[in-house]
């Protein structure tokens, strides 16, 4: 039979067994008692019967005896014999009334004592009549020896009523006998019937008895079983404690790695109450919640406990008719601990933050003032050279018109490095536009605006396999801008030049782009220096340029999460990468 | 180049007034150029006030502004004139040596007309200038209440 029979059921079954049980022992004992009662009022009658059957027996005696007394008297004369007549009547005359009280419930026996009554009054009368005869002639006293014929007939009848009064109560207490027997009979069925039953039931209710209590026994040690397994599981519940409390806040339960740990165990707490097991400040911290859910509200709140931080829910927990308080703890000291340690770090880059912004704004403010101030001299200083060449043109001989030529490029270069050097301040800022972005097209774009420069050169392009990546579509032209007017100015020696642009193989996570030339290169031990802001590796009477290009594209590059590098021999030609990161899957459908 | 317009220039630097006025005498439109120095005189100008009370009626074609000048900068310059009735269809230019994104967005939110960063090569600033000049004094058809000049 499975463990899970409900037990409820069987309990009914013996109940009931057992009530039957009860009843028909009740309704035994009734009966045994009504039947008793029977028997005794039986036995009431038949001793009723027996007094008046012996009356009815000295009722004759004394017929007889006045008779005999006054026949005495005949023969003798003797007057004792008269008294004792007279008392004999007497004698009657009291059993007579003794009868009528006996039989007052009897009518057909009152009857007959009526008849009775007169016949004995008459022959009484007769008797007394005939000893007062005697007394007066004592001469013929032997000659009224004998009865009468009258006299015999009246005792004859007086026998006869007794006779019929005596048939009577024989009658009744043949009757009454059987009463009793059969009252008796069905007692002892009832008993025999009702014991029976009873010890069927008892024997029935013990069964199931037996048998629930073994089911019990048994589901009790699967409730053991299980309650050792849940304890032992909540025994390992980690960085806290499991804890049940019951009405008086007393502890039912205690378990949990976490005990240990803020000195407390299973043994200080189990069977104790809250004020125990621990301290009146901790107590009263934990009384309002603990009672909440004992009315059925779950509280959940934060506490330190014994050098730890915990996290300590309340809740209510009904346990069959009884609710009882579940407590769960959770050591999130170490939480709390990265939570400071973060908000600290917060604090700390929040203040780099502002600091950062104010130098930001700073270098705002800065460049601001340089594109305004510092341009506005260097446009006059071109300006007025140019009205001075025009309106002094034939004035000045060559050499003072050099010097003013070199004035006017001298002027005009400090402008480009002006704002080459803002444009390369104002990609640090900002933020990017990031969008799908296809290296082919900005290539082709670039190599579109190179045209002018390559006028009567001879360039070989081979372009091709470019990818799409994610970035700020403008800054990305910047860089292909610069690599292929790197690759263009840097080839201008070779009568035959030869720029290649395509995908190289990389990092799975990235894609990488190159722009190869057979220009003059450089050494690899300056590899270094080509990306630095103003680092230049050529004279600039050689290739032009103020040294910012390659600073440009870095920053841009870095700032795409991605590298740039170059490699390069001494009038070899160079190749430079770009490695950014691969657009997402979905980006690349 | 008969039908010549005012244009009012407000520019702090004297040498950008004199590369400015040279640039627009090349092809004789500085005639009809008002030279003002700050953002204040450009406003007295405007409404006819202080030293410019008695001059005649009439609203520039075009207002040259530059962004940093003393006491009112070209930025409110542009914000007042936008925001008066009377004065907001006068074309605003901005010429002016910055760059700056900032101030580019910040003029075309007041709703400037043109924005020109002044080429730092004379030749080109002198050309810039003077296609300026030809396309608001010549070209463009100048709102009503400009002043208008016969040959």
């Amino acid at each position: 039979m499975p463990s899970a029979v409900p037990l409820r059921p069987l309990s009914a079954r013996i109940v009931v067994g057992l009530v039957a049980a009860i009843v028909i022992l009740i309704v035994i004992g009734a009966d045994s008692y009504r039947s008793a009662i029977a028997i005794a009022e039986n036995a009431r009658w038949v001793a009723h019967t027996h007094e008046v059957v012996s009356h009815l027996w000295n009722l004759s005696t004394d017929i007889v005896t006045v008779e005999s007394r006054r026949r005495a008297y005949a023969l003798t004369g003797d007057d004792q014999q008269v008294e004792r007549a007279h008392a004999s009547g007497a004698s009657a005359q009291e059993n007579l009334q003794s009868l009528r009280r006996l039989t007052a419930d009897n009518p057909r026996q009152q009857e007959r004592l009526d008849r009775l009554n007169r016949l004995v009054a008459a022959r009484r009368a007769d008797v007394d009549a005939s000893i007062d005869r005697l007394r007066r002639s004592p001469a013929d006293r032997s000659a009224q020896a004998d009865f009468t014929a009258a006299a015999s007939r009246a005792n004859d009848e007086i026998r006869a009523v007794i006779r019929e009064m005596l048939d009577e109560e024989a009658t009744l207490l043949a009757r009454r006998d059987a009463d009793t027997d059969g009252s008796l009979r069905r007692t002892k069925q009832v008993i025999a019937l009702g014991g029976v039953s009873a010890g069927v039931l008892v024997a029935a209710a013990a069964f199931l008895s037996f048998r629930e209590s073994h089911h019990r026994q048994r589901a009790e040690a699967e409730l053991r079983r299980r309650e050792a397994l849940y304890r032992s599981i909540l025994s390992q519940f980690p960085n806290g404690a499991v804890l049940l409390f019951d009405r008086d806040l007393r502890y039912r339960l205690a378990e949990g790695q976490g005990l240990a740990e803020v000195g407390l165990s299973k043994a200080g707490l189990e069977g104790r109450t809250i004020w125990e097991a621990l301290s009146p400040e901790t107590c009263a911290a934990i009384e309002p919640a603990y009672r909440a859910a004992l009315a059925g509200d779950p509280t959940s709140f934060e506490a330190p406990f014994g050098g730890h931080h915990y996290v300590v829910q309340v809740s209510p927990l009904s346990s069959g008719d009884e609710t009882l308080g579940m407590v769960v703890t959770q050591d999130i000291s170490e939480r709390k601990r990265a939570e400071d340690e973060v908000r600290r770090l917060n604090t700390e880059l929040y203040q780099r933050i502002i600091e950062a912004t104010s130098a930001n704004q700073e270098l705002e403010a800065f460049s601001y003032s340089v594109s305004h101030d510092l341009r506005a001299p260097i446009r006059h200083i071109n300006g007025f050279v140019d009205m001075l060449q025009r309106r002094a043109a034939g004035a000045l001989d060559e050499t003072a018109q050099r010097h003013l030529q070199t004035i006017a490029r001298a002027s005009r270069h400090m402008g480009q490095l002006i704002d080459d050097l803002l444009a390369f301040s104002r990609m640090g800022r900002g933020e990017l536009a990031r969008s799908r972005v296809s290296l082919d097209a900005l290539a082709r774009e670039a190599i579109e605006s190179l045209r002018p420069e390559l006028d009567g050169r001879s360039v070989e392009w081979k372009v091709g396999g470019l990818p799409a990546v994610t970035g700020d579509p403008a800054m990305l032209r910047v860089v292909l801008n610069n690599l292929l007017g790197n690759a263009v100015k840097y080839t201008r020696p070779r009568a035959q030049a030869v720029i290649q642009v395509g995908q190289a193989a990389g990092r799975p996570d990235e894609v990488v782009l190159f722009v190869k030339d057979n220009g003059v290169g450089f050494e690899m031990k300056y590899a270094d220096k080509l990306f630095g802001v103003f680092q230049r590796l050529h004279r600039s009477d050689q290739f032009e340029g103020t040294g910012i290009g390659l600073a440009r594209v870095r920053r841009i590059v870095h700032r795409h999460g991605g590298r740039a590098w170059a490699e390069a021999t001494a009038d070899g030609g160079a190749t430079f990468y770009v490695a950014l990161p691969a657009p997402a899957p979905e980006e690349e459908a | 180049m008969t039908d010549l317009k005012r244009i009012l220039l407000a520019e702090d630097n004297e040498h950008d007034v004199e590369l400015t006025l040279s640039a627009l005498s090349e092809y004789r439109l500085a005639n009809e150029v008002v030279v003002v120095h700050d953002g204040a005189e450009a406003l007295d100008y405007l409404y006819r006030r202080g030293a410019y009370r008695m001059r005649e009626e009439g609203n520039p074609v075009v207002v040259l502004l530059d962004l940093k000048m003393p006491k009112v900068d070209g930025l409110e310059v542009l914000r007042q004139i936008k925001q008066d009735d009377a004065l907001r269809q006068i074309p605003v230019v901005m010429l002016t040596s910055s760059r700056e994104e900032n101030d580019l967005v910040e003029s075309y939110r007041l709703g400037v007309n043109a924005y020109v960063v002044k080429p730092v090569e004379f030749s080109r600033f002198v050309q810039a200038v003077r296609e300026l000049g030809v396309f608001w004094a010549v070209i463009n058809e100048a709102p009503p209440g400009s002043v208008r000049k016969g040959p």
